[in-house]
């Protein structure tokens, strides 16, 4: 039985084919599966805090985390798109995901554009977190990387937008609570590559969110994102992390 | 309008026929513009590949831009490539196909793609770039390297030619087995220091790892291509091919980033530099750039500002100051701007080079000594520091001085107090201390090779000399500066330096910075004939051309600090050649001068 005193986030996705319309998936775990196709005007009567990534609409969320930092989609532009349009309701999203490493749009005009469709939270997602080995070498070697997105998120902090660090590994982890994020996610997707099963993925997060708990003494939660290959294999996490987020593509018909 | 199949096929051994055909290498022009594309077919490009890399290289961005999510990448070739470049090209145009969103039908847009004229495809951006466990996880996921091999198989049955783009054997075997056209081996993205892509590979290495990635599709239906890495020109392209017995390059960075940056540049340069010569010639107001660039510290670049922001703020505190920078960058005029702005001003700074004096002589420099306190010390002599009481003391090359004298050192700048070699009386000093080195003293102080004490007590206030190299738009006016100075020194006809001259130094790297530049300009003064100095001035120094200017002095970041030879030869110098002064000045007998005269050929 999750603890309803706990936060519980969830993704908002919306399909540009129609773009009068969003999927919403409220974060209710309880209800989840009460939940549907929604319109604009719908979310603006919704309960409870959600996450916006509109670049990401229409993935399989078991590989969305693997495809979000790829030339597929522009995701800063799709979410400022969502973000103007004429039908906009804001009230329902409590965090917007930026792809913080942007070379074509900077911190201070992200956090300008948020501010002014009233968004008052950014997160970073998609993430550079997810590469490694060489590839992540040359693109840190390019300034791309995951540093660059928590000078970001830094920035926004200091503008007073409040701040969600994901992070895929204990380095990660530390940088993000060394930024000031105001919480932290563990994305479990890190520890999928090397477990050879999920129960060892799972474990390995929940290890990283006591870990990153610890550190922070208790001043900055530690979320954990519920990733949808794991869903039954984090059950039990959701008694240790300050809260959980939940993919809710996943539970779309 | 549908195709036949026999029509298909017509067009795609048409274009492989044309591309086998070509004389020579064949080159493949890696776009994101119009522009490029029609001045690559110009030069003779044998096709066109639409890229979404070469967008952001155009947008001033490293090609690796091409994997990340700021823009859909079929979107962005197709807009290029239908906007800009089909139908304004007769060579072949390409398509960097994008197939990592399996949402996409491949298909059903190869089928738009044909429609719309290109002739063929390339599996770009491609996974084949990525390594490590992310590119596992995209692989057994099915959204990676099966998704490119399933494009190639789709392209071929569409009637379209296919390039493939490989980055190891088994990835060549399975697009051969799609029925790959041409096959390119990825050395990844071009290594370049302006984008920070590190070089995984030199030529040679490159060499025997392309012969392995297309050691399967070696036959004779195959085009066999390279692009990236370590090849950055065509002189590399020529010899990686002719070694790896392939046919041919396909150029990106190389072909338009490179080369553009380096041509704006001297275009920019070029207009820069006329107008400091037309300035010049027109005799414009010095004393109102002497106003505007305090203390002969001259430059618009943001990091000088910040040096003479600093050195406002610095000099009238008694601070000691640490001053770091290549050697040439000017940080010994950076310590007479500290003396002059402070009230310590009326004295003349006292300056020592720690460097240029042997080690067992320094200590009595720096503190003094009594009489008796060693061989030959007959009358007492004060030392540096009493000398610059009331004044500043610069020591130069701070970080060659010795652990024992460091100590003393610090116990000065602490209190001020010190003792005269063989006396225990303290003294007192009221220097304010500058030092400078071209060292990493932080790095010398973490390795234990510079006392971290005195490290932290100088770097208080720390002034970093930029090189000449990263403020190279500052060169006209530090031109326009010294030819000033050389006209009232040296020749007073010279009046400026022509356009051509100017990008010449604007081209070169300046190892001995702005110290080589008065130093090659002076030369170039002296021997010019006329009144403007050309490039052919330099070239007269037997340099060619200002990329190869060469400098005589010691200026190189790389050079050991003085040596004894120099530090003798200086003595000499400052004495006129008169050997018992010298002595003297050196603190040696006359006939130990004259043993390491005649041991360092000075006789």
């Amino acid at each position: 039985m999750p603890n309803l005193g706990k936060s519980y986030f969830t993704f908002s996705v919306v399909l540009p084919q129609f773009e009068s319309d969003r999927f919403y998936f409220p974060c209710m775990p309880k209800q989840i599966h009460h939940y549907e196709l929604a319109s604009t005007a719908w979310i603006a009567a919704t309960q409870g805090p959600c996450f916006l990534l509109p670049a990401m609409a229409g993935l399989d969320p078991e590989t969305v985390d693997l495809l979000g930092c790829l030339p597929i989609a522009n995701a800063n532009a799709r979410l400022i798109d969502c973000l103007t349009a004429p039908d906009w309701q804001p009230e329902a999203v409590e965090f917007a995901c930026v792809f913080a490493a942007d070379p074509f749009y900077d911190a201070a005009q992200l956090v300008e554009d948020l501010r002014t469709a009233n968004i008052s939270g950014i997160a970073n997602l998609p993430s550079l977190g997810i590469l490694d080995g060489r590839f992540a070498e040359v693109m840190s070697a390019s300034g791309f990387d995951f540093q660059r997105e928590l000078q970001c998120l830094e920035f926004a902090k200091r503008q007073g937008l409040r701040t969600t660090a994901f992070v895929w590994n204990e380095q990660q982890g530390i940088a993000g609570l060394q930024a000031h994020a105001d919480q932290l996610v563990v994305h479990p997707g890190g520890f999928l590559r090397h477990a050879r099963a999920p129960e060892e993925a799972a474990s390995a997060a929940v290890d990283l969110v006591k870990q990153l708990q610890q550190l922070s003494g208790s001043e900055t939660p530690i979320l954990l994102y519920r990733h949808p290959t794991l869903y039954h294999e984090l059950a039990a996490a959701t008694d240790i992390a300050d809260g959980i987020i939940i993919y809710a593509d996943q539970f779309q018909r | 309008m549908q195709i036949s199949s026999n029509a298909k096929s017509s067009m795609r051994e048409s274009v492989i026929g044309r591309l086998r055909a070509t004389d020579g290498l064949l080159f493949g022009a890696a776009v994101g513009s119009g522009l490029t594309a029609h001045a690559a077919e110009q030069g003779g490009a044998d096709f066109i590949l639409v890229l979404n890399a070469g967008k952001f290289r155009m947008a001033g961005l490293p090609s690796l831009t091409c994997m990340l999510p700021v823009g859909a990448s079929n979107e962005i070739v197709t807009r290029i490539g239908r906007a800009e470049i089909l139908g304004r090209v007769s060579a072949p145009v390409f398509f960097g196909f994008c197939v990592l969103d399996p949402r996409l039908d491949i298909g059903a847009r190869l089928h738009e793609i044909r429609r719309w004229g290109f002739v063929g495809v390339a599996n770009f951006p491609t996974v084949t770039s990525i390594e490590g466990s992310y590119r596992q996880m995209l692989d057994s996921a099915g959204i990676g390297f099966e998704r490119e091999v399933e494009l190639i198989r789709a392209a071929r049955e569409e009637g379209m030619v296919t390039m493939a783009y490989v980055s190891s054997a088994d990835e060549a075997r399975s697009m051969k087995a799609a029925g790959a056209d041409i096959y390119c081996a990825s050395l990844g993205f071009t290594a370049s220091t302006q984008t920070g892509v590190p070089a995984r590979l030199n030529l040679f290495q490159a060499i025997p790892l392309i012969d392995q990635v297309l050691k399967p599709v070696r036959n004779a239906d195959s085009l066999l291509l390279v692009e990236g890495g370590p090849i950055v020109g065509s002189a590399e392209a020529v010899q990686v091919c002719e070694a790896c017995g392939i046919h041919g390059y396909i150029g990106g960075s190389t072909l338009d980033r490179l080369p553009l940056q380096a041509a704006v540049r001297a275009t920019t340069a070029g207009f820069k530099s006329l107008s400091v010569s037309v300035r010049t010639a027109a005799g414009s107001n010095r004393s109102s750039q002497e106003d505007y660039w305090p203390w002969g510290v001259i430059g618009r670049a943001p990091s000088i500002r910040r040096v003479i922001h600093q050195i406002q703020r610095v000099a009238p505190t008694r601070l000691p100051v640490l001053i770091l920078g290549e050697n040439g960058t000017g940080k010994e005029l950076v310590a007479r701007a500290l003396h002059a702005g402070s009230s310590r001003n009326r004295r003349d700074m006292v300056i020592l080079n720690c460097a240029a004096i042997p080690r067992d002589l320094l200590e009595s420099e720096l503190f003094g000594y009594e009489p008796g306190a060693f061989t030959g010390a007959t009358r007492r002599r004060i030392g540096k520091f009493e000398d610059a009481h009331g004044s500043t003391l610069f020591l130069d090359e701070i970080g060659d001085l010795e652990p024992p004298l460091q100590a003393k050192l610090l116990r000065v700048l602490e209190d001020g107090r010190f003792e005269r070699i063989g006396s225990n009386v303290l003294q007192y000093t009221d220097a304010r201390i500058v030092c400078a080195t071209n060292r990493d003293i932080r790095k010398m102080a973490s390795q234990g090779l510079f006392r971290e004490d005195l490290y932290y007590r100088l770097c208080t206030m720390e002034i970093e000399m930029p090189p000449l190299r990263d403020r190279i738009g500052d060169l006209p006016l530090l031109v326009q500066h010294f030819l000033h100075e050389i006209r009232a020194e040296l020749n007073p006809n010279i009046d400026a330096i022509d356009e051509e001259a100017m990008q010449s130094l604007l081209a070169h790297k300046w190892p001995g910075n702005v110290r080589e530049l008065r130093h090659v300009l002076e030369r170039a003064a002296v021997l010019c004939s006329g009144s403007i100095i050309g490039r052919d001035d330099f070239a007269l120094q037997g340099t060619g051309h200002a990329s190869s200017i060469q400098t005589t002095h010691a200026d190189s970041p790389s050079k050991s600090p003085l040596t004894e030879k120099e530090w003798i030869l200086n003595a000499l110098e400052e004495t006129h050649y008169h050997r018992s002064k010298a002595a003297q000045l050196l603190g040696v007998s006359r006939k130990t001068l004259y043993n390491k005269m005649l041991r360092y050929g000075l006789l």
